[in-house]
């Protein structure tokens, strides 16, 4: 599948990124279309959540291209604040301020990064607060919300600049089995709203159910993609169906 | 008892007034002294973390030089040595200036351990929101390190306001300075210095309490 940057929301081309003489991504190719959710899976170290940080610029590639939205990632024209208020990041360990409380976690870069005056952003960060269930909790601080819910906070956060693409990277791995449940509901809900997400996940059940394309990553590659419906039941390669027969 | 018996307060009852303004003039550069200090310890903490490797080495010697020379040759150097140079300015901003270099240095050195504290994923998330390295060092990484850092800086503060006692050696009145006062006129020293040295002590109990209020407050936020 070869990327097209016209119609394409996210798009990587020939990506290569090495950390010293380990190669975590060889060649990669990958586009996302406005409103896809892109699930991908596979097994630790295989190099899906350098992919993310790939498309947000928080790891640089050594080779290739990424565009976000027509931004070329490797031009250096491009500023960083540009790219990234286009693109919302959810990380496995929340990364809450500490120090601040729910509502000031999703006003700070409204504020900062847009330029909202304090009302504007209150406004902004309740309604988002309210849209993953915790208007009540927008006076707490991180250490007073449990894990699930300290989550959703976080991924209000990542809403509030409005990006383009929302980047899930093992969104639901720290939390307890029975916390997850709220976490994907937040974001199947997303997906229903035809967000564009490309999600890093274990969760087979979501990738199949609320994905509309999913990559298969080994070894730093990508072994094999398409809908989850001929992933899950028809893989083609033997290490898919070798990761597969484990983890279902 | 018998030594307390040749002891005659009224002395120092007689010198409460003057006694009072030196405390307020501790007091005084105690505050200058933390502010200035505080200044010095995140700017110099953020050179000493900076990308460029001539402001990190510049803020290490800084750091080295006057954390590692006594305070009180620092306020002679400041009040005797630069006028001959052409820098002429009172003894009290001459030796507060000094005071606050010296803490200042030590607090380089406690800020930089809790800006190195601060997780590698709060980094991240204030990228990934765009915050730009402004914005993230104010929002995000300096409340953070200040925390981190609260019990060593109050330390930081106690020994400041000890050090400020050494103000008097180039006649700033002080309360130190004030009791030398009265001592020299009266020939009269236990009264004083035991009044004196039961104010420092106060204080830093004082301080200790606060700084112990404040810990269990931002403990309630820590994760």
């Amino acid at each position: 599948m070869t990327a097209e940057p016209r119609s394409a929301m996210v798009s990587l081309d020939g990506v290569r990124k090495s950390f010293g003489s380990h190669e975590v991504l060889k060649d990669i190719n990958l586009s996302v279309a406005p409103g896809e959710v892109c699930c991908i899976i596979g097994p630790s170290g295989s190099g899906k959540s350098t992919i993310l940080r790939c498309i947000n610029r928080l790891v640089r590639i050594d080779g290739g291209e990424v565009t976000v939205d027509g931004l070329r990632v490797t031009d250096p024209t491009v500023k960083d604040v540009d790219l990234r208020r286009r693109v919302g990041m959810v990380f496995q360990q929340f990364n809450l301020f500490p120090h601040m409380s729910a509502l000031r976690n999703v006003t700070l870069a409204p504020r900062k990064v847009l330029g909202l005056s304090a009302a504007e952003a209150e406004a902004r960060a309740l309604s988002l607060l309210g849209k993953v269930g915790l208007a009540e909790k927008a006076g707490s601080y991180p250490a007073q919300l449990s894990g699930g819910q300290q989550q959703r906070v976080a991924i209000a956060r990542a809403l509030a600049l409005e990006p383009k693409v929302m980047l899930f990277d093992e969104a639901t791995s720290a939390l307890d089995p029975e916390i997850t449940g709220e976490v994907l509901a937040v974001m199947r809900e997303l997906a229903a709203e035809h967000t564009t997400m490309i999600c890093v996940t274990h969760e087979m059940g979501f990738a199949r159910e609320v994905g509309t394309h999913v990559v298969f990553m080994d070894g730093g590659s990508i072994v094999e993609e398409g809908p989850p419906r001929s992933v899950f039941e028809n893989p083609q390669a033997e290490r898919t169906k070798a990761f597969l027969s484990k983890v279902l | 008892m018998l030594a307390a018996a040749r002891l005659d307060f009224s002395i120092v009852r007689e010198a409460a007034p003057a006694l009072a303004h030196g405390a307020l003039v501790t007091a005084e550069i105690t505050a200058a002294g933390l502010a200035g200090s505080l200044l010095v310890g995140i700017g110099g903490a953020a050179l000493r973390t900076s990308k460029s490797r001539a402001a990190r080495t510049a803020a290490a010697a800084f750091t080295e030089f006057f954390r590692n020379t006594p305070p009180l040759v620092h306020i002679f150097f400041a009040y005797f040595a630069l006028p001959a140079i052409g820098i002429n300015v009172p003894g009290i901003v001459a030796a507060t200036t000094a005071l606050i270099l010296y803490q200042g240095a030590i607090a380089i050195e406690i800020i930089r351990a809790g800006l190195e504290a601060v997780p590698a994923g709060q980094l991240e998330a204030a990228d990934a929101l765009g915050l730009g390295g402004l914005d993230r060092f104010r929002s995000v990484v300096v409340p953070q390190a200040l925390r981190i850092s609260l019990p060593a800086l109050g330390n930081n503060l106690i020994s400041l306001f000890k050090n400020t006692s050494l103000v008097s050696a180039i006649g700033v009145l002080d309360i130190t300075g004030v009791a030398q006062d009265v001592i020299a006129q009266r020939l009269s020293s236990a009264e004083l210095y035991l009044t004196i040295g039961a104010f420092y002590l106060l204080s830093v109990f004082a301080f200790s309490a606060v700084l112990r209020f404040v810990e269990s407050r931002l403990a309630r936020y820590a994760t």
